[in-house]
């Protein structure tokens, strides 16, 4: 994983897990979108929380499932993470190399009080590239040895 | 490709403008500036939320050869507009070799104007020169290899 001399957008797959409307201010459960691992080793989840109201419980967990549609989704073992009503805007990863179903969602329990979150996928370890982005993730643009100059 | 380690252990992720900073408005929002140093590379990851019919927004990358921006330095050729109807979309400024030997420092700069919009941004360094990377303070970060089911 050193200097590679490649763009990341060519090699990692990003993906709008919870999009901002998605995460907006509530006190309610919000699942995150499905991706399919096939053709990638590991998905890394970004997990950003904004304001969170005292007295919120909130948590995020990985599931997973061997169907697209997540029938009967089983818990990914020790992915939980407690996030404390003090946590506001700080960020959340959970990085899972080789999880054993091919299809991953991310979980967000909300309780009590209001929180606000917003989360994305980055899926690596391509086995074919380069990747396509998905969609909703609209403006990608590379550069290399950059220059200043016009924006 | 098949990666053998964690994205984690080698890419640096910061926040550059955080859900509270980014609430919908119709200013301008400067991202924190961050310092490129052991890291070849950075990808800009701009999350919109509600864009109001009429806003004009566009994103661009700047450098700097201090902290505070004193002078920034606009990025040739980063700027990307972004049309009102772009609502809860991404979009991603990547750039190989930042030129941080004379500007280590860079932003995330998202200008907007006439209506509102909401958004969002984090920082992935890449490319590192030593591993494993390290993560900032309020980035959590909990690593996982061969997932199994069971109890969260």
């Amino acid at each position: 994983m050193g200097w590679t001399n490649e763009h990341l957008t060519k090699r990692v797959k990003f993906t709008n897990a919870i999009t901002i409307a998605e995460g907006a201010t509530a006190s309610t459960d919000v699942e995150g979108a499905v991706i399919d691992m096939q053709g990638f080793t590991g998905v890394c989840v970004l997990f950003m929380v904004g304001p969170i109201t005292s007295g919120a419980v909130t948590h995020i967990n990985l599931v997973q499932s061997d169907v697209v549609g997540m029938t009967n989704p089983d818990d990914l073992a020790g992915t939980k993470q407690t996030i404390a009503d003090t946590n506001d805007n700080t960020t959340f990863i959970i990085d899972a190399l080789r999880p054993q179903k091919r299809f991953i969602q991310l979980h967000c329990d909300r309780a009590t009080q209001a929180a606000t979150v917003v989360a994305e996928y980055i899926q690596y370890g391509a086995t074919n590239l380069p990747v396509t982005q998905s969609t909703g993730v609209t403006g990608v643009e590379v550069f290399k040895d950059v220059v200043a100059g016009t924006k | 490709m098949a990666a053998a380690e964690h994205i984690t252990s080698s890419h640096k992720f910061s926040i550059g403008i955080s859900i509270t900073d980014g609430a919908a408005a119709s200013t301008d929002v400067e991202g924190a500036a961050i310092d490129t140093e052991n890291f070849q590379s950075i990808a800009m990851h701009v999350l919109f939320g509600e864009i109001v019919s009429g806003a004009a927004v566009y994103i661009k990358a700047q450098q700097s050869a201090d902290e505070a921006f004193s002078s920034p330095i606009d990025i040739t050729g980063t700027k990307q507009v972004v049309a009102d109807t772009k609502s809860n979309e991404a979009f991603i400024i990547d750039i190989i070799r930042t030129n941080h030997e004379t500007y280590p420092w860079v932003r995330v700069h998202v200008d907007r104007a006439t209506q509102n919009a909401t958004c969002c941004c984090y920082y992935e360094l890449y490319d590192a020169r030593v591993l494993p990377a390290t993560q900032p303070a309020t980035i959590n970060v909990e690593q996982f290899k061969d997932g199994s089911s069971g109890t969260a």
